[in-house]
């Protein structure tokens, strides 16, 4: 299971935010992990820049895999909440739009399409692309760029 | 999740492989296994055994957490190596999506991999554990929604199969 996702630029992200909301972050733990666009890392980054620039975050939480509705029911996600913040791809995407019916849910990435991950190319490598990113066909993301090696739990798979 | 569907039927595959082959199934215990039971343990166990009742040659059963991820694949070939296996393989019967199938052509060159999947797409795993087809590749012909659409009736529309051989 490789979603191959890259992140909306933060600038984009906040020009979606007001100060005024109370915002929950929800990061998946999996195949945003091996992008960089998901997982503990990136979280406490997006919370961190999103506080020091005046926006209220309310909870920070990882999940194992955003895509399985039960783990997203096993967010504790605090009723003062306005928005969701979600660092997953699509997938993920669509399945807190059902479980946080009552929230807005705002997506921090863009979901290129499917592939696998290579530690050696430090990234997800797209194979099968959604429409408009067939010319990202064979590219790593984030790939070498990227000074990490391998993301958190990379060595369990 | 990954939606992956199978492409042929148990009868086609007898058809594709030989008795004389040295035949490896590899099995996915994430995505394919929350595809009606495509992949995991158990359609790994069951394929095997209906193989060899029917006179083929398996030597190898693999279960891997997650297909998809390179190193891993690469890190069971080494083992097949180092045990001695390696050039006993002829063919290998990937219980996986289509992406995984793609990275274990580059790392088996020399061996005949199946093709017995198509990804429809990304979709969630339910409550019951299986998984819905919510964002459909363009191919399929079908629309995106976060009701999504079950398997089965993808499969249907698309000529295709669900769950294990």
């Amino acid at each position: 299971m490789v979603s191959v996702s890259r992140p909306v630029p933060y600038e984009e992200i906040v020009s979606n935010l007001s100060r005024e909301e109370r915002l929950a972050i929800i990061s998946c733990n999996a195949c945003a992990n091996y992008c960089r666009t998901g997982g503990r890392r990136a979280m406490m980054s997006m919370s961190s820049d999103l506080k020091a620039d005046g926006y209220s975050v309310v909870a920070s939480q990882v999940v194992p895999k955003a895509c399985v509705l039960s783990n997203l029911r096993e967010v504790a996600l605090p009723d003062e909440a306005d928005t969701v913040l979600l660092m997953a791809c699509v997938s993920g995407l669509r399945a807190a739009s059902r479980m946080f019916s009552g929230r807005r849910i705002v997506s921090t990435n863009v979901t290129l399409g499917i592939g696998y991950y290579d530690a050696s190319r430090k990234g997800s490598v797209l194979v099968s692309p959604y429409p408009g990113y067939q010319g990202e066909v064979g590219k790593a993301f984030p790939g070498r760029n990227d000074t990490d090696a391998i993301p958190e739990g990379g060595a369990d798979r | 999740m990954i939606a992956s569907l199978r492409t042929i039927t148990y009868e086609d595959l007898k058809g594709i492989i030989g008795k004389e082959d040295g035949i490896a199934i590899w099995s996915c215990d994430t995505c394919a296994k929350g595809c009606h039971g495509f992949g995991g343990e158990d359609s790994l166990r069951d394929l095997a055994s209906c193989l060899r009742a029917d006179g083929f040659d398996v030597r190898k059963e693999e279960l891997m957490v997650a297909s998809c991820y390179y190193d891993g694949i690469r890190s069971r070939k080494e083992r097949w190596i180092v045990a001695g296996d390696y050039d006993n393989i002829d063919v290998i019967i990937p219980l996986a999506c289509q992406e995984a199938r793609v990275a274990m052509a580059e790392l088996f060159p020399d061996k005949m991999i199946i093709d017995d999947s198509r990804t429809a797409g990304l979709g969630v795993l339910d409550e019951n554990g299986v998984c819905i087809l919510t964002d459909p590749f363009e191919w399929t012909g079908l629309d995106a929604s976060d009701e999504g659409i079950d398997l089965p009736s993808v499969a249907e529309k698309l000529g295709m199969f669900t769950g294990p051989f």
